[in-house]
Formats: structure tokens, sequence, C-alpha cells
């Protein structure tokens, strides 16, 4: 009888650690789910960074065009001022292309002018990832074309 | 025995987990931006300063005063003001828009036009990249002078 109570004692024990292992187990795999899931969700945002920063390079109340061809990686001045106050009233429109986020044109050569193209900072945010292409500023009453940086910042939460 | 068996699975299980952890954290996310940034902005900067133009220097392109440069290196270029030809009004201003962008986002560059006149090879360079770092250079920029060709390069410091 206390063989056998000694028995059952032991298997009791090994079973106990055998499921003490398998929460361990449980935990360092939700700890590491937990980790990639975050460097997911971060490289997502770079790619949803970079895609707005594709998107707003081509928006037609930007965009320059002689005789109805798209000139690419190029800004209309004349545009510029109109296609400001064209998204601020029309801020939900915009906001579903491009949600939370600032963007603006700074002339670096001849002039040094900057434009807000669309502001739309939320009180908290996560990551701030800002992107910058250089872009042609078409003057078509002066003529000629400028340089200048299109700054994209993306706010993630 | 049994108490065996189980430090062997307690062993075995606690190298699954090490390995485990130590490959998620040594994990990083793949820096898209860093990577997009670097391309776009060192191709687009180059093919957008040559297309922009320069009301100092009778509204030519630069594309236009570099090639001029190259063309009449020696003799001087034409005269863009009253103290500088093509060379040196597209050398000072490509510098200034260079600090304003790329330095100013402490990026360290080094932009290059290259051409040969005859034997002698010619090369106009502004900032420098420190031979200890490596740099990624974008595809040579061709300007077509009737002299040949001139390369523009624009090399990124890492």
């Amino acid at each position: 009888m206390k063989k056998a109570q000694v028995q059952m004692m032991e298997t009791i024990a090994v079973l106990f650690i055998f499921f003490i292992l398998i929460a361990f187990g449980f935990i360092f795999y939700a700890n590491a789910l937990k980790g990639g899931i975050a460097v997911t969700k971060q490289e997502h945002s770079e790619l949803k960074s970079i895609e707005l920063a594709s998107k707003v390079s081509s928006l037609p109340e930007l965009q320059c065009s002689e005789n109805n061809l798209i000139e690419e990686n190029c800004v209309d001045w004349l545009k510029l001022d109109k296609a400001s106050s064209l998204i601020r009233s029309n801020r939900i429109f915009y906001f579903d292309i491009l949600g939370y986020s600032n963007i603006t044109i700074e002339e670096i050569f001849p002039g040094d002018r900057t434009y807000t193209v669309y502001a739309n900072v939320p009180k908290d945010y996560g990551d701030r990832l800002p992107t910058f292409l250089p872009i042609l500023l078409k003057k078509p009453i002066e003529g000629g074309y400028g340089f200048g940086i299109m700054s994209v910042v993306l706010y993630t939460k | 025995m049994e108490l065996m068996g189980i430090a062997i699975v307690v062993l075995l299980v606690s190298m699954i987990m090490i390995f485990v952890v130590s490959y998620t954290a040594k994990r990083k996310p793949t820096e898209y931006r860093k990577e997009f940034a670097g391309t776009e902005l060192s191709t687009n900067i180059v093919k957008t300063l040559l297309a922009t133009n320069a009301p100092g220097c009778m509204g030519l392109t630069f594309n236009e005063l570099w090639q001029n440069c190259a063309e009449n290196y020696v003799s001087g270029g034409i005269p863009c003001d009253a103290y500088r030809d093509s060379c040196e009004y597209a050398t000072d201003e490509t510098e200034k828009i260079l600090n304003a962008t790329l330095n100013k986002w402490q990026v360290n560059y080094e932009f290059r036009a290259e051409w040969d006149e005859g034997t002698t090879r010619r090369k106009v360079s502004i900032g420098v990249c420190p031979k200890t770092v490596k740099s990624k250079r974008t595809k040579p920029y061709p300007i077509y002078t009737n002299i040949g060709i001139m390369n523009i390069l624009l090399y990124i410091c890492y």
C-alpha cells in the first residue's frame, strides 16, 4: 500500500511539473508573439508612410499638367494656394485619403516660401514618420520650375 | 529514473525557449521607409535639381548650366552675374540647394560632375564622403555636351 502511495505521489509530482512547464511555454510564446506583432506594426506603419507620400505626390489638386499630359514629380505653384483652401473646406473627404498627417511644400530655390497643404495632427500619437520628396515647382506665370521639398509626416496611434 | 526524464525534458524545453526568445528579440522591423527614402531621395534630387530653372542666370536649367560649364571649362562659361560664370553659378547654387536639403537632414553627401575633355579628366566636386564610411551612389545621370558625356553623380554617405 505504501509503495503504491509513493508511486502515486511521484506521478502527481511529474504531472504537476509538466503542467508548470506548459504554462511557462505559453507565457514565453505569448511574449514572443507580442514582440512579433510590434515589429509587424512598425513595418506596416512604414509602408503606409510611403504609400501616403506616393498618394500626395500624385494628387490631381497639386499635380502639374501641360496639354493634359501629367508631369511627374511636379507641383503646380498656382494650384497650391487653392488646393490648401479646398482641402481645408472638405476635411472629412480628405481625411479618408490623407488621415492623420501633416503635408507641407517648401520652396528651396529660387525662393523660400512654405505652404501647408494639409494639417491634421492628433493630440496623442504613437509614431511620427516623416518622408521628404524633392519636387519641381512649376510657375506657369513666370515660366520655369523651382526646386522644392514636399514633407509628408504620418502620425500613427 | 522519472526524475532524470523530467530533468531532460526541462532542459530541452528551456533550450527551445531561449532559442525562440533570442530570435524574436534580435528580429528588427524591415526599414522600408529608410530604403525608400534613400533610393528616392538620391535619384530624384539629381533629376529635380537638373530640371530646375535658374532665374539668376537667364532662366537656364541647371542641366544647361552644367552643359555650358563642361563645354567652356577652360575659356569660361556664359556670365550669369557680375561675379560668376555658368560653372561657378551652378556649383554655388547646387551646393546651397544640397545644403538646404541633405545637410539639413544631417545626411552627408558628395556631388560630382565628371567629364573627359580630350585626354584630360575634369571633375567638379561638392562635399566629400570620408573614405572610412560607406556610400551609396545614384546611377550616373548623363548630360550630353559637344565634347562628350558629362556624368552627374550623387553619393550619399552612411
